[in-house]
């Protein structure tokens, strides 16, 4: 392989990590929160359909781009009033919005299955950065929702990090009693977290329909909301972990796909299989202290839901 | 007179099965400690989570220096000046002192400078005396430093009114003293400061003014002089009946628990019992004294086998069991009533035949080959009920629902019924009502007239010099002295409880009488 | 002024209070779906045959009652492995990877010994798919015994990992030659087909579901080791205090659901498909969590719920012949699921919304107590 052909390899997997980046960035912020939401590939998927539909009628990226991030945001809101509001079980109504978004995105776009569109986000060169030899073509020769992406990594973590909206947001996770003897209302963060995850998982369906695949057909995203979930823990729950998680990951999947086509035996589910066995590694023997505290990022109070006045 | 900063009147609330508050008033003056007195499940707490915003009464008003407010939260109150320092405390642990200080505050701006918060925050810190690591994580803390955490916290938010749940519960008493030079420090600053408590020895000695609440109504307010051991006692107790009475000495026989040179890790590695060695005698109850927190609970789970040790010796009768399990102390007749009667002792979810299965559900005779023997056991419950006179609505009905002092006669139905040799029973009466505890004490004594030797650990000095043939007491870990029933007065073991040799207390005792 | 919405925790839930609260619940979801067929232009007559074959064609028709029993075989196997773990408050989420991992033993067995007579195939199929249940439950169990690592997170990793070697293993070395390039495994010598009752493909896995139901509920309800495990689950501390060695059970109780899991998948394989491919497990496992979920641990819940699912599954293919498109079935599965578990609230908490309160069982006193008072004549 020459020099050519690794850069175009490179830019494939940043592109194919785009969609894992966007959904699980939406998630770090959810589970920040103390939100867990396992329906991140039904979010993906209502996301990736409406934006296509919305695409096709509009011929506005802008207005496929807002549509689809209502789209998952609405999803996640239905998340969010049961497990916040009325307590469910976060793993299950998870599961349930999976089913859910799954048979919608079918049952809407059944009509849009096969059919083209040219309004797709193309690739945009940034003018000076994309001239950078190998990082320009690699990262400043892709679409906007790519750049959209790279901003929301800086973002998240500025805002989770250094903002006194990301404190709440972390306590909230951390421990929902403090937060909200401190004066948070800890309800709105997790219901704005978790609305919010859906919005950027949304987001990432949109990018799959109109940035990647540039097709709508049923269950799109096949599997890749669930490797998003994956990934949030791969990255410790952090922003630029999961730029890194994501693009191993896409690059795996891209790797996985070349060696194929160039015939090396290696089966290609095989080599799918590490990031997933890599997670498993790096939570078993990266984490874990027998006894002591542990230090894998994961909000203390994940999944538990707040009850104020329980005695 | 100063203006009178937290009124309540009239406040009510009700949970599920107890009337927590009925019709109470409460008023609390500028720059005084106020003592909120009464014995556990007295509706303490429930009143001042009422005024901190994290409950709301049913009933009743609420006037902050002047104003008539409605607290829909935590946050309301906040606003208002009040702020609460709950038993639990409410610090994320996986923050730092700072972001902890600064979480939720008005004055934290969007973007959040660590430079300038920290120095903001040791500023408040300083002008109050309180000594803090700012970029500690709390869960290095010791409990004592995230105590004063969240007073920072409070003070941090301009908190006038300061609300102390319990607050010297887990302290040490040098932590318990300096807490109290702060909080005086505070009342002088203008502060007004409330302390929840059980204690009379504390009120005594700190507070300004004293509201005692009983059973969920308000019995009595004391102030300055009218503040005495004996006012206070009087109001706290139901019928002014104190445990009166002499109670016949036991008749102290062979040793049936030998404990040598015993060490033992508490919380976060805290070197909780330093080497530590007594021996119990059957026929006798041997009382354990001392301060919260100075390894009474370590050492009453290191003999019963639930907490590992780092080093020593127990010996049951003539058996070692350093190295055995709970299990086999239990065979060989070890009772065990835990501190905390309903996440230890009991399984509140499970009904009266599961938990009096709990520490002999291996039993041969509680199983068949069919499993176990629930037949037999509901024999057992029935049995329990009548003997105990436990009372109970539905047998199959989990515990939860059942009463406090039912839950601790459960807890020993259980654990006398197998002819317990050895009896550890911690804070057995703790939060009971006077019938309870009286009985609950009756079945103790009677277990010693049976031959079994008792380990009573209490908080109240009182019961412990009655029940108790002698006292030991427990000083950092470590055995203070242990005293005879017939040589044991009260300042003698409180002196011992601070730290005070027997000798050196024999010293100040002769020269006082001189 | 009050909050609007306030939650009490209700003391205890009543079993017949639970099961108005489901039976209202789908009542609610099916209104909701109605409405939704409305909106979205279905005729009365389209939403009511969409309704007729998801819930009356699969629960009152012969071959419909066959399909949902087939059907929901693995599922209340896998549920009552699930549920073990849940018991002990395990969240064994790994259902999927472990009834994988389990139709991978079987199948390997079948490849590699494919002439064995009829007994010794079955069982050494069961062996090993049981051991390889047990591998799965083990690797997430130890872990979590001795480092603490979130168990959850294990056993959703190792779902992939086990969906990933089963596709490896039938696109590459185990892919059948007379598959025509179909990513799937040869079928199994029909000596390995579990026996079933007449041509209505009910398997011997049937038998085995029930067993083990019984055998669940005699474990939990009235074995030590039961007690154990619902002590541990109720309280760490209590456990501690009646000398229960936690660690071991909690690699012992996910090792033995991670075992059932994996017989699950052997029983899926030599029961009803008969060759291995990526479809096998089909999210089996992920159904099995809600199910253990909505039917409390409860054994005969684990059944009814069973069957429940497995024919709202077959409902969408039913109507996907009468020409509506399964995606509409799907979606009303998650209907339903949202409005069980909204409704699910009822069964811990009273509710105050404005002024009224919501409690379940005093409705059922009120009602009885009406039912009373009527009987006495009004006053």
């Amino acid at each position: 392989m020459d020099m050519t052909m690794i850069i175009a390899m490179l830019g494939a997997m940043v592109a194919a990590g785009t969609t894992y980046l966007l959904a699980s960035l939406g998630e770090i912020v959810s589970e920040k929160a103390g939100i867990l939401n396992l329906g991140v590939e039904g979010m993906m998927l209502v996301g990736a359909v409406t934006g296509y539909i919305a695409a096709v009628q509009s011929h506005s990226l802008l207005v496929a781009a807002l549509v689809a991030m209502v789209a998952g945001g609405l999803m996640a809101a239905i998340h969010a009033v049961l497990c916040i509001t009325l307590k469910a079980n976060q793993v299950v109504s998870g599961l349930a919005l999976t089913i859910f978004g799954t048979g919608l995105s079918a049952f809407v776009g059944k009509d849009y299955v096969g059919v083209l569109t040219e309004t797709l986000f193309r690739n945009v060169a940034i003018p000076g950065l994309s001239q950078i030899p190998v990082i320009g073509p690699i990262l400043f020769n892709q679409t906007m929702l790519v750049y959209v992406s790279l901003l929301l990594v800086l973002a998240i973590w500025f805002v989770l990090e250094k903002t006194s909206l990301g404190l709440k947001i972390r306590s909230a996770g951390e421990n929902p009693a403090a937060t909200d003897a401190a004066g948070v209302n800890v309800f709105a963060i997790q219901y704005g977290c978790s609305i919010f995850g859906g919005v950027l998982a949304g987001l990432a369906g949109a990018f799959l329909t109109l940035a990647y695949n540039n097709i709508w057909m049923e269950n799109i995203s096949a599997g890749q909301g669930w490797i998003a979930v994956a990934l949030v823990i791969f990255a410790r729950w952090r922003p630029g972990r999961a730029l890194l998680g994501s693009y191993l990951f896409g690059l795996v999947g891209i790797l996985g796909l070349r060696l194929q086509a160039v015939g090396i035996s290696i089966p290609t589910q095989l080599f799918n299989m590490l990031p997933y066995l890599l997670t498993l590694l790096v939570m078993i023997f990266g984490t874990g202290r027998p006894g002591g505290r542990r230090n894998d990022g994961a909000p203390a109070a994940l999944s538990l839901p707040y009850d104020r006045e329980a005695r | 007179m100063p203006e009178p900063t937290v009124v309540l009147k009239g406040i009510t609330k009700a949970f599920p099965g107890v009337m927590a508050n009925e019709n109470v008033d409460f008023t609390a003056y500028k720059g005084e400690i106020h003592a909120l007195l009464g014995e556990n499940g007295a509706g303490k707490s429930t009143l001042m989570n009422i005024l901190a915003g994290l409950y709301r009464q049913d009933k009743g008003e609420m006037i902050i220096e002047g104003n008539r407010v409605e607290f829909h939260s935590p946050a309301d109150a906040i606003k208002a000046g009040i702020g609460m320092i709950h038993q639990h405390f409410k610090l994320v642990e996986n923050f730092t002192v700072a972001e902890n200080v600064a979480l939720g505050h008005e004055n934290t701006r969007f973007f959040v400078n660590k430079k300038n918060i920290a120095r903001d925050i040791t500023a408040v810190a300083e002008a109050n005396d309180i000594e803090l690591d700012m970029s500690a994580y709390v869960w290095q803390l010791s409990v004592g430093e995230q105590q004063r955490v969240e007073i920072l916290k409070m003070l941090y938010r301009n908190a006038r009114i300061l609300i102390l749940d319990e607050p010297t519960a887990v302290l040490t008493p040098q932590e318990s003293t300096r807490l109290f030079d702060t909080l005086r420090e505070m009342a002088k600053n203008g502060c007004t400061i409330i302390i929840i408590t059980h204690k009379l020895v504390e009120v005594c000695d700190v507070a300004h003014r004293v509201t005692v609440m009983r059973q969920g109504k308000l019995s009595g307010i004391a102030q300055g002089e009218e503040i005495s051991y004996q006012s206070l006692t009087g109001m706290m107790m139901s019928e002014n009946i104190r445990l009166d009475g002499k109670v016949p000495a036991g008749k102290a026989a062979a040793a049936v628990l030998e404990v040598k040179d015993l060490f033992v890790r508490g919380f976060k590695g805290v070197q909780a019992v330093d080497g530590l060695s007594f021996t119990l005698h059957s026929g006798e109850i041997l009382g354990v004294a001392g301060v919260a927190g100075n390894g009474q609970r370590e050492l009453a789970e290191a003999v019963s086998g639930i907490r590992g040790i780092q080093s020593g010796q127990v010996l049951l009768g003539d058996a070692d069991v350093t190295c055995a399990s709970v299990r086999a102390r239990i065979d060989k007749g070890l009772a065990f009533v835990p501190e905390d009667r309903m996440d230890t002792g009991l399984v509140g979810n499970m009904n009266l035949a599961d938990n009096l299965l709990l520490r002999s559900y291996w039993n041969a005779e509680n199983n068949t080959v069919t499993g176990i023997h629930y037949a037999r056991m509901a024999e057992k419950v029935d049995q329990a009920i009548e003997q105990y006179e436990i009372a109970v609505g539905n047998k199959k009905a989990p515990v939860r629902l059942m009463s406090g002092g039912n839950l601790q006669k459960v807890v020993l139905a259980r654990e006398l019924a197998l002819s317990p040799s050895v009896i550890v029973a911690a804070y057995p009466v703790r939060g009971l009502d006077i019938g309870a505890t009286e009985l609950i004490y009756t079945l103790l004594l009677r277990e010693r007239d049976r031959g079994a030797g008792v380990l009573l650990l209490s908080e109240d000095l009182d019961a412990l010099l009655k029940y108790s043939d002698r006292i030991l007491v427990l000083y950092r870990g470590r055995v203070m002295g242990i005293v005879d029933k017939a040589q044991a007065r009260i300042g003698t073991i409180g002196m011992m409880m601070m730290g005070t040799t027997p000798e050196e207390v024999a010293k100040i005792e002769a020269v006082s009488h001189f | 002024m009050k909050r609007f919405l306030t939650f009490e925790k209700r003391s205890a839930g009543t079993s017949g209070g639970v099961l108005a609260i489901r039976i209202v619940s789908i009542a609610f979801a099916v209104l909701v779906t109605m409405l939704l067929l409305f909106v979205v232009g279905k005729s009365p007559r389209q939403a009511g045959s969409i309704l007729y074959s998801l819930f009356v064609q699969p629960f009152f028709s012969n071959y419909g009652v066959t399909d949902t029993i087939k059907a929901g075989i693995p599922l209340i196997i896998l549920s009552i492995g699930v549920s073990l773990a849940f018991k002990m408050k395990l969240w064994n989420i790994g259902a999927e990877g472990q009834m994988a991992a389990g139709a991978i033993g079987a199948a390997g067995v079948a490849i590699y010994f494919p002439n064995l007579p009829a007994l010794p195939l079955v069982l050494l199929m069961a062996v090993v798919s049981i051991a390889a249940g047990m591998l799965w439950g083990a690797i997430a169990g130890l872990p979590k015994a001795y480092l603490r690592t979130n168990e959850t997170i294990t056993t959703l990793m190792l779902n992939y990992i086990a969906l990933k070697l089963v596709h490896a293993l039938v696109l590459g070395p185990w892919r059948d030659p007379q598959s025509k390039g179909f990513p799937m495994a040869p079928v199994l010598p029909a000596q390995g087909w579990l026996p079933s009752w007449g041509n209505t493909g009910i398997h011997l896995g049937l038998l085995l579901a029930v067993i083990l139901v019984a055998v669940y509920w005699f474990v939990v309800a009235r074995n030590r080791w039961g007690y154990e495990i619902r002590v541990t689950g109720e309280s760490a501390k209590a456990a501690a205090y009646a000398g229960i060695d936690v660690k071991k059970n909690i690699v012992l109780v996910l090792v033995v659901s991670g075992a059932i899991c994996g017989l699950a998948g052997m029983v899926e394989f030599a029961g009803r498909a008969h060759r291995l491919d990526v479809n096998l497990t089909n999210g089996m496992g992920f159904t099995a969590v809600i199910i253990a979920w909505l039917s409390r641990l409860n054994p005969w819940g684990v059944i009814v719920m069973s069957l429940f699912m497995a024919g709202l599954n077959n409902g969408g293919g039913y109507a996907q012949t009468e020409g509506i498109p399964s995606a509409i079935a799907t979606m009303i599965q998650g209907i339903l699921l949202f409005s069980v578990l909204g409704f699910d609230v009822l069964t811990r908490y009273k509710i105050r919304i404005g002024g009224v309160l919501i409690d379940v069982d005093t409705f059922r006193q009120r009602r009885k107590s009406k039912a009373l008072s009527a009987g006495k004549g009004r006053e």
